[in-house]
């Protein structure tokens, strides 16, 4: 009796196993566009399982990273935000399937543009499909054109980019591990920028320097940039704080209001930026447009901290539209009496003009925010940019 | 020679009579192009000094000097730029067919130009917005049709730009389209700019600093612009890069400024000049079909290409 | 007293066995380490205020001991920090080791019968000890005197403290957070209107300059009231000397106020105060003025001047409601011609001429004012008063602190802030971040107003700096370069004109 029951269950739960399978497999054809019908051989079928299942993994890393996204209630450091997304174009370079460049570019191009809509505040993930996009263009290419200028127009290239057309396209094969190490390479640089940014501290900041910092306690690079440009100096920090937000190390805490009045005693002013972009602009939390303007009035320098993975190849002429507002932060004896009647203003940003800062200072160099531009060609692709 | 400079300033009418929206620099490309193409020349420096010459007859015709000379000077340079390899082969005519068909990818790739800009000029603009514009420029005149056909809705205020009112032609083009505009007098630019979202302004040259010249009125315009936070936008295919430096307003070359005939006959003290010279600090941003930059990276631009 | 001997000798024997001990026991009251002793004058003068003042709650008391204890271990981490910094041989062990028997010692001599929360309490209480052990004065005023030796250190009793400073700081804005009333002799001259003035301006229930002037002016009605009867009982006062008397009788209570001299009162009200001694001088001139009321003579004969006196309080509504009512109406009704452009204004902070002048713009079937938007220090400040008077209007609102300025400044059409004076060059005094917007303001081209009654106009200039203020705060100084107008009752000026209405409210007062 034993031996037959146990048979029966065995072979009930194999036949259930098998139609989860072929359920499973069903959803998986119509992911990937292809109907069960026409699959005949049995290599194929295998072919497009594997497909749909690379399909499926390319979907699940974009959930997890918008679900990432969406459990954050405040603005976290995108060193975090610019891994992640790596390690999701990562998956797609790895598990998607294509030919060719164009095909790469299109499934980058695809899956950027989910992501940056759901977020169209957070460009770095942009930025960084744009980079990864031009990387790939770049390991298609590395072995037939020798010459590696940035791919930007110039007038005296205006005839030379009409012989690119006839190169011939590496295999997928090739580009995939090519681009994958490429990739590996700008994830070994992002990790890195912190430490080269807090280095060129030494050099910017001076004995007895006054300094006044915005947004101390969320930025981890400001914070390892000045504990970088503080070693055996004596400087003091004037940090702007709002009042909830943790009290900070060395620094004393000043409130918005006062900046303007402290500004006389200060000599440097430093920014972490969240965004740059080609003219000099930048996005920077909220206050420090304020604290830009008290500078220039009395001709402070301005030094904005930036990685190489926040400098966007584009413009966002609607800053509105960019700009983040985060939870308000109101009790709740205000909130009863103000629901749907008050708007509670808070955004996490603020855009900066680009005659208000003096200098950016990135893992590579230091760069004069006129100069901006021409980091650009160093990351991006035109036709990316364009086509975006 | 006299002959053939009538000629040659014939042909380059007609060439700017026959397609109205074809710009100056681009027609006069066009005229050497096919003075290169009719060439008998033998020598790569005969063939120079052909052009050349060409190039100075068309400046003596009464069109803005300035694109004619920054296009010819462009057009010249880069079909000479030729692979070493080829120019030492004694026979010239196929030299002369390599010139020929660098010449039809330059025009192709300049005729391109104006769409190329407005692309790049298109996430600039905001719904319900005040545009200041100055006197006629083709292209902006392309870039704001554009953008209305994409749907983009704006208001256009137009200068009149004496001495010869070219503002109401703009307006005229603006308004066929549909696009709602208003007239606005040279001295009430003032009075309108902090109603203003931003300006846009077309060129006639690209200077190596950076600034640009333009239609008389232009600095007016950037200055009030400027001291009113409104950002400035020129737009100026590449072939307007000219390789001048001028330090104020009255180190402008001459024959900017003034019409040919003008210079040759009549007194220059007494003359209105035609043009004025717009420093770089005045403009925000600069639209090229090279793509969008800074006054900063114009004079690089042009350092890349002249040496 | 046998008990409180053997303390000292115990305390004393305590630190002949350790030579270092000694040091930094003796050190606490003379100032060798520049923290430890700020520490204890802290608490000090904690201890002293609570035991002197008449007027603070207890709860307070106690919550501001907490949050002394706060900065008393920060102070302490301060010091221990300075000490192995100067490489002193052993010096945290015996800094650390010092308090400890001490501790021992006096944990049954706590006064006040106040249970033990912890050792920090506790160590507060024997440094509390330490200065009663310092041999000459007595305890309150030994305190004070330091205090006044050094500077301006002084005990906060806010509940927001919003800065930390460290002691070693010295910046300009070393502002005490609150005054210390230390004479209790005095006390007995103040009239308790002014107390109960003093004690709302701390407690913060004074919102602006304006209702502070506004209390003023009802405290010494109340005030002339009080001693007009008190004369009139005292039969021989002469009458003559009234204005003198009266003089005499004001300066303890303005000392009060400004705590002897050393805060000087905020410049609007000093106006007031100024027109008030003026008034007053007047008194004492019965025939040389031409009474425009009753019979001036009769006042001379009256016993006590009674009548003088009534017309001083007099005085004083008049001048109570044309600065208040007359002059807001006047400012409301200057600037609703400048209405029909206005659809959007920014304003900052709480000010009540300006509440006046956003709720006269909402009248009306189809207001031209669209959309407000109330800026603040941080969020749920003052600001928020605005936006209970402006709920129920058909209007946008939004409420957001300076980080959202660029925001909230996108198509602003005016930016209105009421201030607390306008000093002589066009300067105006106005709460603290206000520059900040004045800055964005010219950035963005957005026009800058002040809303100012003329009683607010000073002859008085400084170019930059921060002025104390009876309601504890420090008010910044808006140069007129930034300002677009100034909105006053007689009319709109220039900021550049403010002399000029100087010189014609001086005409006004001469006539």
């Amino acid at each position: 009796m034993n031996h037959r029951f146990t048979i029966t269950v065995a072979r009930a739960a194999v036949i259930f196993v098998k139609s989860v399978l072929m359920h499973r497999e069903f959803l998986v054809f119509k992911q990937v566009g292809k109907s069960p019908e026409t699959m005949t051989t049995a290599s194929t079928r295998q072919e497009v399982i594997e497909e749909g299942r690379k399909h499926l993994l390319i979907e699940e890393g974009r959930k997890q990273l918008l679900i990432n996204l969406r459990r954050r209630t405040t603005r976290e450091p995108s060193f975090k935000l610019a891994t992640d997304t790596l390690n999701f174009l990562r998956k797609v370079v790895l598990h998607g399937t294509y030919n060719n460049l164009e095909e790469l570019l299109a499934l980058l191009r695809e899956n950027g543009l989910i992501l940056s809509g759901a977020y169209p505040s957070e460009l770095v993930m942009r930025n960084l499909v744009l980079m990864v996009c031009k990387l790939a263009r770049e390991s298609n290419s590395r072995e037939t054109n020798g010459e590696f200028d940035s791919p930007y127009d110039s007038l005296n290239k205006l005839w030379k980019k009409e012989d690119k057309e006839n190169q011939i396209g590496r295999s997928a094969k090739t580009i995939r591990k090519k681009l994958i190490q490429a990739v590996n390479d700008i994830q070994i640089e992002m990790e890195t920028c912190r430490e080269h940014i807090s280095a060129q501290g030494q050099y910017l900041v001076h004995m007895n320097d006054v300094l006044i910092v915005h947004s101390l306690s969320t930025s981890t690079t400001l914070s390892s940039f000045l504990a970088g440009a503080k070693k055996d100096k004596k400087t003091r920090v004037f940090s702007v704080q709002i009042p909830t937000e943790p009290d900070d190390h060395d620094a004393v805490s000043i409130s918005l209001c006062e900046v303007a009045g402290k500004m006389c005693e200060a000599t440097k002013v430093i920014l972490s930026g969240a965004t740059v972009f080609p003219d000099g602009s930048c996005l920077a939390p909220a206050g420090g447009l304020s604290i830009c303007l008290a500078a220039h009035r009395h001709s402070v320098p301005v030094y904005v901290l930036c990685a190489f993975y926040k400098i966007a190849p584009f413009f966002v002429p609607d800053s509105s539209a960019v700009i983040k507002h985060s939870l308000p932060g109101l009790p709740v004896a205000m909130a009863s009496k103000w629901a749907g009647r008050v708007r509670v203003l808070q955004p996490a940003l603020e855009m900066i003009p680009a005659n208000l800062i003096t200098l950016f200072v990135s893992n590579t160099a230091s760069i004069m925010p006129s100069h901006i531009y021409r980091l650009i060609g160093d990351y991006y692709h035109p036709d990316d940019v364009a086509n975006y | 020679m006299f002959a053939d400079k009538d000629a040659i300033g014939s042909e380059f009418k007609k060439i700017l009579g026959s397609d109205v929206e074809i710009s100056t620099g681009l027609a006069s490309i066009k005229t050497l192009y096919n003075i290169l193409n009719r060439s008998t020349a033998t020598t790569a420096k005969e063939l120079s000094e052909e052009l050349r010459a060409a190039a100075e007859a068309l400046e003596e015709t009464d069109y803005s000097s300035t694109s004619i000379r920054s296009a010819c000077e462009l057009f010249t340079r880069f079909i000479s730029l030729a692979p070493a390899d080829l120019l030492d082969d004694k026979d010239f005519t196929t030299v002369l067919n390599f010139y020929r068909s660098r010449g039809d990818l330059f025009i192709e790739r300049i005729a391109k130009s104006r769409t190329l800009i407005s692309d790049c000029c298109r996430p600039f603009f905001k719904n319900n917005s005040n545009i200041l514009t100055h006197s006629y420029s083709k292209v902006v005149l392309k870039t704001l049709l554009d953008a209305r056909e994409a749907g983009i809705w704006f208001h256009v205020y137009v200068t009149e730009s004496q001495p010869d009112s070219s503002g109401r032609k703009m307006l005229l083009a603006l308004r066929e389209k549909g696009i709602h505009s208003t007239l606005v007098l040279d001295a009430a630019v003032g009075y309108v700019m902090e109603r203003m979202d931003m300006c846009f302004l077309g060129a006639e040259g690209v200077m190596e600093t950076g600034g640009i010249i333009n239609k008389i009125g232009t600095l007016n315009l950037a200055v009030c612009a400027k001291y009113m936070n409104k950002p400035v936008y020129v737009m100026a295919e590449s072939i307007k890069f000219v390789k001048e430096y001028p330090l104020n307003q009255a180190d402008i070359p001459a024959d900017f400024k003034y019409s040919s005939t003008a210079i040759k006959s009549k007194d220059l003290q007494a003359e209105h000049p035609q043009v004025d010279y717009t420093p770089p600090q005045f403009i925000t941003l600069i639209f090229t079909d090279l793509g969008i930059m800074t006054p900063a990276a114009v004079g690089e631009e042009l350092i890349k290409l002249y040496t | 007293m046998t008990r409180k001997k053997t303390i000292e000798k115990k305390a004393q024997t305590v630190p002949s066995d350790e030579p270092t001990n000694n040091e930094t026991v003796a050190s606490e009251p003379s100032s060798s380490t520049p923290n430890e002793p700020e520490a204890t004058e802290q608490v000090s003068e904690l201890v002293n205020g609570v035991t002197n003042l008449s007027m603070t709650d207890k709860e307070r008391g106690e919550m501001d001991r907490q949050t002394k204890s706060k900065e008393q271990i920060k102070a302490e981490r301060e010091a221990k920090k300075a000490e192995k910094a100067n490489k002193k041989a052993n010096a945290t062990s015996k800094v650390v080791a010092s308090p400890a028997p001490q501790i021992q010692q006096h944990a049954p001599q706590i006064p006040n019968g106040q249970t033990l929360l912890s050792t920090t309490q506790v160590s507060k209480l024997e440094n509390k000890k330490d200065v009663t052990q310092k041999p000459p004065s007595p305890e309150p005023k030994s305190a004070i005197k330091k205090d006044t030796a050094r500077g301006n250190r002084e005990v906060q009793f806010d509940l927001n403290t919003t800065v930390l400073r460290t002691p070693s700081e010295e910046t300009i804005s070393d502002l005490p957070k609150m005054f210390v009333f230390t004479d209790l002799a005095p006390n007995f001259n103040v009239h308790p209107v002014f107390h109960t003035l003093a004690a709302r301006c701390e407690r913060g229930q004074v919102a602006d300059v304006d209702d502070l002037c506004e209390e003023f002016l009802s405290a010494f009605v109340k005030f002339i009231s009080d001693w007009g009867a008190e004369r009139l009982h005292n039969s021989d006062a002469d009458p003559t000397a009234l204005g003198f008397d009266l003089d005499l009788a004001i300066r303890p209570q303005l000392g009060y106020l400004t705590e002897d001299g050393r805060w000087p009162l905020p410049y609007a009200l000093g106006n007031l105060v100024r027109q008030l001694k003026r008034e007053i001088k007047r008194l004492d001139e019965p025939c040389k003025h031409a009474h425009t009321k009753e019979d001036g003579t009769v006042a001379a004969e009256l016993p006590g001047g009674c009548d003088k006196l009534k017309e001083l309080e007099e005085w004083l509504e008049e001048t109570r409601y044309s600065c208040f009512e007359l002059a807001t109406n006047s400012i409301s009704t200057h600037l609703m011609q400048k209405r029909k452009f206005s659809k959007k204004i920014v304003t900052f902070d709480w000010c009540r001429v300006v509440n006046r002048i956003l709720l006269d713009s909402l009248v009306g079937e189809d207001p031209d004012l669209k959309h407000i938007v109330v800026l603040d220090q941080q969020l749920n400040g003052r600001g928020v008063r605005h936006m209970d008077t402006l709920l129920d209007k058909n209007v946008k609102l939004d409420y957001g602190d300076l980080r959202s300025l660029s925001v909230a400044l996108h198509k602003c059409s005016i930016v209105l802030i009421g201030c607390s004076a306008v000093l002589s060059n066009g300067c105006v005094a106005v709460p603290k971040g206000s520059l900040s917007i004045a800055l964005s303001a010219q950035a963005n081209n957005i026009p800058f107003m002040v809303c100012a009654q003329t009683f607010k106009f000073v002859d008085k200039v400084q170019t930059y700096g921060r002025m104390a203020l009876l309601g504890r705060e420090n008010m910044e100084l808006v140069p007129s370069s930034l300002i677009t107008a100034i909105v006053t009752d007689i009319r709109i000026v220039p900021p550049s004109s403010a002399p000029a209405i100087l010189k014609a409210k001086a005409l006004e007062s001469q006539n």
